[in-house]
């Protein structure tokens, strides 16, 4: 009697610390060059590699005239086409700042625009010396914009009987550079990314 | 005598289980659907009533987010609504899963001790409600995220959703607003074909001219409640179903001069729609449930006849149906397009017969614009 009551508290004493090891939290860094997905969907690493496909192009290319002048650039933004809430922010950021940091390229800031003006307008009432007041009109005049479009194609397998369920997303971003003077596209590429998840459908 | 011991462990265990999940699943003989608004008779006052997720089951957090976000979008608080209605749109996208510890205890107890999936036609509401904002925040690129979305809920269940025009017009807008004008025009026909109207529903307005578009909500959905039947001995069959449908009142409004166009849904016909194509399961589920509960007080009641009694007495009481509804939604959703002067102008609506007013002052319209406004009566 005594040995089946031990073997019972032992077998619910076992079952007992399975679950509670398999609930602790547990938190860990993560190399930010390592590709870690946990769906299909869009994350930090597709950001990463379609960044480094349309940057690493574009400084190798020679669509620019040879000449000793810089190129300036102004980024719009890239339109998300997509069926997700994705910050396309993250990637012009990204492009930009690579491009910057390589030195071929001049940009503009587009986004401070409002703000420049609004200091501007500051120092010009009267609470800035005149002789640290920003001379206006020598602000910078872009020579082609930056701008691109991110597309998806997303594909579930239908409802059958089967345990797990495949889901597949292609993304595509499209980059190109457009000559401010002449309206042409001088550049223009694209990054593709394709993933497959599963995920069963019977869980605990 | 050892193979009788641990027979006696294991129906000891099972009896222990079944009451402990009795006890977990936190029913009450209470209508759960009123967890949000608990003394509210008028359920179009829901703006007033304060409600917090953080103490709700998890079972039941859908439900609560959806709340929170038409709780705040009626408030004029978009951005809140929207933090809310995307947190319901996380969640529902968790829901792809079979969960065998739901399953099982919905085969033991009831149907509420299972996380709160939401009707097919409150997950599309979710996104509805998202477009509305992101439209009245001009967020057009977010606002066709959410349309894309609403599309896929839309061809996963064509058959209950297929009659929420006022929807498929939004998405409409929503493809129009990003100059998507073949896919706003594949949508429009769509809507035309299914509410059998000859008009070009898309209506690009001259340079000239501005545009206002009113988003109408009125009265409330109506409740869900249960059926419930009980059969000899002590068994009870228990399914949700809608009271009667909200039944809608035209809207009127002083420009009587102007045609505008006006795409209602009534939201209580299409979620009646939405359970219905759920019943199959339901009477499945319900049917494995009573004939397991059968078993077990037949095993019960080899031993004891009292036993058997308080267990199907407790069966019959835990035999409940799942009540949870997103309860502060309008009876009914409105569109109005409608093209004006540039300029400052007063509108007034009012609600077919009744007394009920509403008036927008002091609107500002722009050439070649849109503005867009939400009102509920």
């Amino acid at each position: 009697m005594n040995k089946i009551y031990f073997k019972f508290l032992f077998f619910i004493v076992g079952i007992f610390s399975l679950i509670l090891c398999g609930c602790s939290a547990t938190t860990r860094n993560i190399n930010i060059t390592d590709e870690v997905h946990y769906d299909a969907g869009y994350d930090f690493s597709d950001k990463k590699q379609i960044v480094d496909k349309l940057v690493n192009p574009l400084l190798l290319s020679t669509f620019l005239p040879s000449s000793a002048k810089k190129p300036i650039l102004i980024i719009y933004p890239i339109a998300n086409e997509t069926s997700e809430h994705i910050n396309t922010g993250g990637i012009t950021d990204d492009i930009r700042m690579k491009l910057l940091r390589n030195g071929k390229f001049r940009f503009i800031n587009k986004g401070q625009r409002k703000n420049i003006e609004k200091e501007i307008q500051y120092q010009n009432k009267g609470y800035v010396a005149p002789f640290m007041r920003i001379e206006q009109g020598r602000q910078l005049g872009a020579d082609y914009i930056l701008s691109g479009t991110l597309r998806s194609i997303a594909k579930k397998q239908p409802k059958h009987w089967r345990l797990k369920r495949k889901e597949m997303i292609y993304y595509s971003l499209d980059l190109t550079l457009t000559n401010l003077k002449t309206a042409e596209i001088v550049y223009a590429d694209q990054a593709e990314i394709a993933r497959e998840a599963s995920e069963p459908i019977i869980g605990w | 005598m050892r193979k009788k011991l641990i027979f006696i462990f294991l129906r000891t265990g099972l009896i222990l289980s079944f009451l402990f999940m009795l006890g977990c699943a936190n029913f009450s003989l209470q209508d759960t659907g009123n967890i949000f608004h608990p003394n509210t008779s008028n359920k179009s006052q829901f703006h007033n009533i304060s409600i917090t997720c953080d103490n709700v089951p998890q079972k039941d957090l859908l439900l609560c987010y959806m709340e929170k976000g038409l709780s705040f979008h009626y408030k004029k608080k978009y951005n809140k609504s929207n933090i809310f209605f995307l947190k319901a749109v996380e969640l529902m996208d968790k829901f792809n899963k079979i969960s065998i510890r739901e399953q099982s205890s919905a085969v033991f107890i009831n149907d509420k001790t299972m996380t709160y999936r939401g009707e097919y036609s409150e997950r599309l509401w979710v996104h509805t409600y998202l477009m509305i904002n992101f439209l009245l925040q001009y967020k057009y690129e977010k606002a066709l995220v959410e349309a894309k979305q609403a599309l896929k809920i839309f061809d996963e269940y064509p058959g209950s959703l297929k009659n929420d025009y006022f929807t498929r017009a939004l998405i409409a807008l929503c493809f129009e607003n990003m100059h998507k004008y073949s896919d706003a025009r594949i949508e429009y026909e769509k809507l035309s074909q299914i509410i059998k109207s000859k008009k070009n529903l898309l209506k690009i307005c001259g340079p000239d001219m501005g545009e206002l578009i009113l988003f109408v909500g009125q009265g409330s959905i109506p409740h869900k409640i249960s059926k419930d039947i009980i059969l000899p001995p002590l068994i009870r069959i228990s399914l949700p179903h809608y009271t009667n449908s909200y039944s809608h009142l035209p809207v009127y409004f002083n420009y009587t001069n102007k045609i505008p166009i006006m795409i209602t849904t009534n939201l209580g016909n299409i979620a009646a729609t939405s359970l219905k194509k759920r019943t199959a399961t339901l009477i499945a589920r319900h049917s494995i449930r009573t004939s397991t509960k059968e078993v077990i007080a037949k095993k019960i009641g080899e031993k004891s006849h009292i036993a058997e009694t308080i267990f199907r007495a407790i069966s019959l009481l835990s035999e409940q149906a799942d009540t949870r509804e997103w309860q502060s939604l309008p009876g009914s959703l409105t569109m109005i397009k409608l093209i004006l002067q540039p300029g400052f102008h007063n509108i007034s609506l009012s609600l077919g017969n009744t007394s009920k007013n509403l008036e927008i002052k002091n609107l500002e319209i722009h050439a070649k614009k849109k503005v867009y406004r939400s009102v509920r009566f």
